[in-house]
């Protein structure tokens, strides 16, 4: 079976008949939850956007691109006054101003959004003013108007609360209650790899558990018909597994079992684990920390529940493959 | 906050009893794995089909 994620059919399947039908009545208390719940909570179709195809590398990537102000040049308070169509994001208390692209919905701001995130930008970090680099000044050489500061246009800012809504409405199914019927099966296949790992907690040392973790991982790549949400579910159980190294780690350090280098975290040791126990035989310190990297994202958006990780189409894929470090 | 923790939170935002029926979801599924979890399996199975027949069940009568 294969999991279908934005093009699911789910008026097609016909599910085997079940005792249910029969009798409406039987699930008016489904699970303590009333049946008009289920109905409430079905749909988030109206939630959906379809007015952006971007991938969240690029959202991200457009994290890096405005430009930011080092102090407010003339020119810019003046427009900030006026009400200028310029959007204004606080990153901490650093100001920064960036023009609005006009084909994205998502940046528009509303005047009282403007007027509130101008008055912000008054709030200039002094540290940055320290940081002008050679790449920024020969950039205003060749494009800064006269009398302007110095400014950087590679900073990172992060994305206004519009842009985060309109981001997560790409982030999930348009069809939840079809999305489930048509992949339940997966769905159940994914949730009692949990289980199984879980019973694995209380019967393996941690340090098996690091190993056994990474090496399901890694054994995903040669089975025919993985689905992507049973990857999501053995990232997620990854973190698990690190979380219980590092629990164990901590409690080794306290009690100085064991000496440590300076620099060497829980992660790091987590590693090193793993590394000392397949040797060359298993995956590199870069594949691991890749896939560490990729678990702690999928763990995020996991929360609070697991099965949250259903709810994501296969564009959340792309938050995946985004380095920070880019 | 960071980028990622903010859209997973306006994703629990976006339909606050969907989040809700996952929660009665799983909790009835992490009691019943109590202290051996293999044995658990079955009856996550159930859940989940009996998850599917309700909403099933709805899509039929809407």
């Amino acid at each position: 079976m294969s999991i279908d994620d934005e093009h699911s059919t789910g008026d097609t399947v016909t599910a085997a008949s079940s005792p249910a039908e029969s009798d409406a009545n039987e699930f008016d208390d489904w699970l303590g939850v009333p049946l008009d719940l289920v109905r409430d909570c079905a749909d988030l179709s109206k939630h959906r956007s379809d007015i952006s195809s971007q991938s969240f590398e690029e959202i991200f990537a457009a994290e890096e691109l405005l430009p930011i102000v080092t102090e407010l040049d003339e020119n810019t308070s003046a427009l900030l006054n006026q009400g200028a169509a310029t959007q204004v994001v606080e990153l901490g208390q650093i100001s920064q101003v960036s023009t609005p692209t006009p084909s994205s919905p998502c940046h528009d701001l509303n005047p009282a959004d403007q007027q509130a995130t101008a008055q912000d930008s008054y709030y200039v970090d002094t540290l940055y003013n320290a940081e002008s680099t050679s790449e920024t000044q020969s950039q205003q050489s060749t494009s800064a108007p006269q009398g302007t500061k110095p400014v950087r246009t590679r900073a990172k800012r992060d994305l206004t609360e519009t842009e985060i809504s309109c981001a997560a409405q790409n982030l999930i199914q348009g069809d939840s209650i079809k999305f489930f019927i048509n992949n339940y099966q997966l769905i159940h296949e994914g949730w009692i790899s949990l289980p199984t790992g879980t019973a694995s907690l209380t019967s393996t040392s941690p340090n098996e558990l690091i190993v056994a973790a990474f090496d399901t991982l890694d054994n995903l790549r040669y089975h025919q018909g993985i689905t992507r949400l049973v990857k999501r579910f053995a990232y997620v159980h990854l973190i698990h597994a690190i979380n219980i190294h590092k629990a164990a780690a901590r409690k080794d350090r306290c009690h100085s079992h064991t000496p440590r280098e300076p620099g060497h975290g829980d992660t790091t040791i987590a590693i090193d684990t793993y590394l000392g126990a397949k040797g060359t035989n298993g995956l590199s310190r870069a594949q691991l920390l890749e896939h560490i990297r990729k678990g702690t994202r999928w763990y995020i958006l996991s929360e609070p529940h697991l099965i949250m990780l259903s709810l994501y189409t296969a564009r959340a894929e792309t938050i995946m493959y985004v380095s920070p470090f880019q | 906050m960071t980028t990622l923790e903010a859209l997973a939170a306006e994703v629990r935002q976006l339909n606050p009893e969907l989040i809700h029926l996952f929660e009665k979801l799983s909790q009835d599924v992490e009691l019943s794995m109590g202290s051996n979890a293999v044995h658990a399996i079955p009856h996550i199975q159930s859940t989940i089909i009996q998850v599917r027949d309700a909403l099933l069940l709805h899509k039929q009568h809407r």
